[in-house]
């Protein structure tokens, strides 16, 4: 037998497939990873320390460089769990604006994965293609918000302004693209035999392991569980919404594409529910103080980004700030897995596991 | 708590109209909001509509996943406990719209009391009256049934919620440390996928020397939060695999999300 020697191989910091800075530390004896060690921490900027000296309104901003693929649902969270604890009813309109801006986000985020995650294992025109349709997406939440990617839309009790004339329609013209585009995705790669024999079966765990290791999103409906908060726990209106929670049953790292490209549509179909109920005029904000204050005590609401779980915990003591901020943020929780995933594996599924995590590092980091 | 969630508003609103210096950041945000504002009862009645009209086709969907995920919920409790979320869901969605009745709400049991008491029955079965410091219902937190258990009782209890099968929390949603100047607390949110039950676990350690049993040998993935909390307020979590300072690294010095902690920069 060959004899093999154990190397040491840094992966990161700055690495283009760890899609920020994250390092990864591995062990390999010959092509076999015996050990992987994730080292984080590049890009902590202490979101949850800075938040103790702001007030609520403050905070938003920030809550959108955490997960900057999917802020909107960032800032969601954020004025959820305010007005969850002022007890705050939203108008309608605010909270279907609420939504079409965060499933578009969550179309614009998953495209981006699905992009990127192609490049990484070695195809080049599905990024091409993907942020051909997400610079629509981006741009149409620009018209709205006023930027790009850190949107700072969502107040608490409302959105900061109504959409701009025309927008409605821009967005509801992007849904038949996108369906088509999604088609052609699917031809493209869905049906392509070298990706399928990359992912097929790859970092496949069980859904013990992944509830055991709070895995959430994409990552723990591969595994066959049937858990979306937007349907067992609804905020926000999703329970007026028809659309399915997309499962797997392997738990391999197809299976974790099929759901993301399985939710695209399902984001499509809410959107377009979101035009049929849709009341065509409205308050964009409900009735709330001008100095946003949370009643003394303690809430943790969470819902579902398109990385899974997103979560905020407040403690108040009543004053203009919060007393302590903490942002469950799903990447931080989803990569925990990653060192038993990669164990015993062959060096070549490194790259196909890390990025079917789905991580982003401004998230994972806080 | 809406009547009381009200006086606390207005009360803010009118301490807020003195004070201008702290207010004027935000100025800017509400003079775009405030031309849309208009008479919010028109708005509310329907809400409640839409909102009570949309839920009925709802309801008998959303059993139907613990159904099928859980083919051995043979026993009673569980049983009527997985009915009452969804059935209470409209009592919820409407409770802070319908101002008619505010009081009511503030003295009526949660949605959510039987649970605790199931909860409450099993802990005090198994580990004794003993073992709990407090628990109630957070209405704030929408209503999470929140137990807060002694440093000493903490695993234990940790341990039955996560292996009982009447409780089976099998998830650890969150885990987080909280510095309250007098003493650290340790939160952590449980889900159960077996009834579809959540649940806040709560505990007080003291601040000098905080140590607490670790919780990864029941949820694998309170290792990294873990971490979190030892690295930014300094607790130290017994037994943990590997405990390190996960974002700031080794070398840094104090707990940056202690209250006491002094800044490298002050200008940060």
């Amino acid at each position: 037998m060959l004899r093999t020697e154990e190397m040491l191989l840094n992966v990161g910091p700055q690495h283009p497939s760890t899609h920020g800075v994250f390092r990864l530390v591995i062990k390999i004896d010959g092509e076999i990873i015996k050990e992987a060690t994730p080292v984080i921490g590049y890009l902590h900027r202490g979101t949850e320390k800075l938040a103790e000296d702001l007030t609520y309104t403050q905070i938003i901003p920030y809550t959108d460089r955490m997960d900057y693929l999917a802020a909107m649902t960032n800032n969601y969270v954020l004025c959820h769990a305010v007005e969850t604890m002022m007890g705050v009813e939203l108008p309608d309109y605010a909270e279907y604006l609420r939504v079409l801006a965060m499933e578009l986000g969550r179309i614009a985020s998953h495209l981006v994965w699905f992009g990127t995650y192609l490049l990484d294992i070695g195809a080049v025109s599905p990024f091409l293609y993907a942020f051909r349709e997400r610079e629509r997406i981006i741009n149409l939440l620009n018209e709205l918000s006023g930027g790009r990617l850190t949107f700072n839309y969502m107040r608490v009790g409302g959105v900061k302004w109504d959409a701009p004339g025309g927008w409605f329609d821009r967005v509801q013209e992007f849904v038949p693209y996108m369906r088509e585009q999604l088609a052609g995705y699917h031809d493209l790669v869905g049906g392509n035999e070298i990706f399928l024999s990359r992912v097929k079966g790859v970092g496949v765990y069980s859904q013990e392991t992944a509830l055991q290791y709070s895995l959430s999103g994409a990552n723990l409906r591969c595994t066959g569980v049937d858990w979306d908060l937007r349907k067992h726990e609804p905020y926000s209106l999703y329970e007026r919404f028809d659309f399915k929670v997309i499962t797997g049953e392997t738990g391999d790292a197809w299976d974790r594409f099929k759901c993301r490209m399985g939710e695209i549509e399902e984001s499509l179909k809410i959107i377009e529910q979101t035009f049929d109920q849709m009341p065509a005029e409205g308050k964009t904000m409900a009735k709330v103080p001008r100095m946003i204050k949370a009643p003394p005590g303690e809430a943790y609401v969470r819902i579902e980004s398109p990385r899974g779980e997103i979560g905020c915990y407040i403690n108040s003591d009543g004053k203009k700030e919060p007393y302590r901020m903490k942002f469950r943020r799903p990447s931080f929780y989803n990569l925990q897995i990653l060192p038993k995933l990669l164990e015993g594996e062959n060096m070549a599924n490194l790259i196909t596991i890390l990025g079917g995590v789905d991580i982003v590092l401004g998230e994972v980091d806080g | 708590m809406t009547d009381k969630d009200k006086s606390q508003e207005t009360d803010s609103v009118h301490k807020d109209g003195g004070d201008h210096s702290e207010s004027e950041r935000q100025q800017r945000d509400h003079e775009a909001d405030k031309p849309s504002s208009g008479p919010p009862d028109k708005q509310d009645s329907q809400n409640e509509n839409a909102a009570t009209d949309s839920e009925n086709p709802n309801k008998p969907q959303t059993p139907h996943p613990t159904e099928e995920t859980n083919p051995k919920k043979a026993t009673e409790k569980p049983v009527s406990s997985e009915k009452s979320p969804p059935d209470d869901k409209p009592k919820r969605k409407s409770s802070p719209s319908s101002k008619s009745a505010p009081e009511k709400t503030e003295e009526e049991p949660s949605y959510n009391q039987p649970l605790l008491d199931q909860y409450l029955s099993i802990i005090e079965k198994d580990l004794g009256s003993m073992a709990l410091e407090a628990a109630y219902i957070n209405r704030l937190s929408k209503h999470v049934p929140t137990l807060v258990a002694h440093d000493h009782t903490y695993f234990q209890v940790a341990k039955l919620l996560r292996y009982h099968p009447a409780l089976s929390f099998n998830y650890l949603s969150e885990l987080h440390g909280t510095d309250l100047k007098t003493h650290m607390e340790v939160y952590l949110h449980l889900h159960s996928f077996e009834h579809h039950h959540s649940l806040a676990l709560k505990v007080k350690i003291e601040r000098d020397n905080p140590e607490l049993e670790t919780v990864t040998s029941l949820w694998e993935g309170a290792n990294w939060p873990e971490c979190e909390a030892y690295d930014l307020l300094g607790i130290h979590f017994i037994n943990h695999p590997n405990l390190k300072r996960i974002f700031l690294g080794e070398e840094w010095e104090g707990y940056p999300l202690r209250k006491d902690y002094e800044a490298y920069d002050e200008e940060v």
